[in-house]
């Protein structure tokens, strides 16, 4: 329900500390859910195999996602949880689905992988017209990727965040390092500008000294 | 001492390699790179070589509704109470943070922890504890930014140790990490970045040091 109002307002969503609230359902055909669980034992091969697509195509797609083709015989169930939500991904791009959902798809990555998995997504929107909604309590990933997002207050209300200086919105997720540290300082008597990202903090900084 | 490589489905996790626990390790790795694996192969194998006791903390599954009760937190020393208190004073992951305690509270000499979700704060918190009861932590991660927290570091690449040492040390090859696919610690980059600017000769730790170095340099 809140995910039809989010993609109406916009193709590139951030939902934070709402996770929970959002079920996957396979009721709607458009919607692929890179989820990461899975209560089946059948290998990554078969798994993949199911969207009808031939293996060439599994090869590329699993290349893309970053997965490595020797898991594509072992079991879903021996697949870390980065290599489970990495096979989810595979198997939307396969059923092309237009509307991707990712539950903290960039956990677990570390920093090239996030790099490389932010700029896929990105891709997405802009080339091929896949509407992306992250579902994510990690602000520092929200900082470097969107200027707004959608704070998920309780189940049913949804508040546009523009102002990542919004204390209210750091009494259920922790701050991001970018703000904790610009609010430090500030307390601390500096003037230093507002900023999010760790580029345009630098910069702050740099002019704040 | 891990004998022989770590191996699942005929597929080699890790080779095997050899290290001293004399303080608190961190393994770092990307997705993938068996640390888990590593972690579950020496609790279920026994294949290490130790005069003292060992525990594990693998993770938690089970949901606990009331950690004073699931810790018997009556029975508990005082300064047992006193850090249960503080670190659960963030409700977050109240499960992970119960089992690991759960674990903690058999007092190991050395305890060896599958990556933990909680915040940095709380992890200073815990490593403060252990080390104030003697008990030796060997930490398993993909997240650099608790690295610091460690007096020694691991890296892992491709089933392999690519590099180890002194944390502190090995942040300092910042080329070197970003080789490896890792970014460093916020404040370390945003000390060594500055550093580049002619702001900070030093590296920051935590948004004191930091505006100690940046403010008390200009003055």
């Amino acid at each position: 329900m809140e995910i039809k109002k989010l993609i109406v307002k916009d193709s590139f969503s951030v939902v934070v500390n709402g996770t929970k609230y959002i079920k996957p359902n396979d009721k709607n055909p458009e919607v692929g859910y890179v989820w990461g669980e899975f209560d089946t034992k059948e290998t990554l091969y078969d798994f993949l195999k199911e969207t009808d697509v031939n293996d060439e195509k599994i090869f590329q797609v699993i290349q893309m996602v970053k997965l490595k083709s020797n898991l594509l015989p072992v079991s879903l169930s021996y697949l870390t949880k980065v290599e489970k939500k990495r096979a989810d991904l595979a198997r939307c791009l396969l059923l092309r689905k237009s509307v991707l959902v990712f539950h903290h798809f960039f956990e677990g990555n570390i920093y090239s992988e996030r790099e490389y998995f932010k700029r896929l997504l990105r891709n997405f929107i802009h080339k091929h017209q896949i509407a992306i909604i992250l579902l994510e309590d990690d602000m520092n990933v929200i900082c470097e990727m969107v200027k707004q997002f959608y704070y998920m207050e309780d189940k049913t209300h949804c508040k546009l965040v523009t102002d990542f200086y919004d204390e209210e919105i750091y009494s259920h997720v922790s701050m991001p390092d970018t703000v904790e540290l610009l609010k430090y300082f500030e307390s601390c008597g500096h003037q230093v500008d507002h900023e999010i990202t760790f580029n345009e903090t630098l910069k702050a900084i740099y002019r704040g000294v | 001492m891990i004998p022989k490589d770590v191996e699942i489905e005929n597929r080699v996790i890790l080779q095997s390699f050899s290290f001293a626990f004399q303080a608190s390790i961190c393994l770092l790795g990307e997705s993938g790179s068996g640390k888990t694996l590593f972690l579950k192969s020496l609790k279920e194998n026994k294949n290490y070589e130790t005069n003292g006791k060992v525990s594990f903390y693998l993770g938690s599954s089970i949901k606990i509704e009331n950690w004073k009760q699931e810790l018997d937190f009556a029975k508990l020393e005082k300064k047992e109470q006193d850090f249960c208190v503080l670190f659960f004073q963030n409700k977050e992951n109240m499960n992970e943070k119960c089992g690991l305690l759960k674990k903690v509270f058999e007092f190991p000499n050395y305890l060896f922890c599958d990556d933990l979700n909680i915040n940095n704060s709380d992890m200073k918190l815990l490593l403060d504890y252990l080390k104030s009861k003697n008990i030796l932590l060997f930490y398993v991660t993909h997240d650099i930014e608790v690295t610091p927290y460690f007096s020694y570091l691991i890296v892992i690449k491709n089933n392999q140790i690519a590099v180890e040492g002194k944390t502190e040390l090995v942040l300092k090859e910042e080329k070197l990490m970003k080789l490896l696919g890792f970014s460093l610690p916020f404040y370390v980059n945003m000390s060594i970045q500055l550093g580049y600017y002619g702001l900070m000769d030093k590296i920051a730790l935590n948004k004191e040091e930091m505006e100690a170095l940046l403010w008390k340099s200009k003055n």
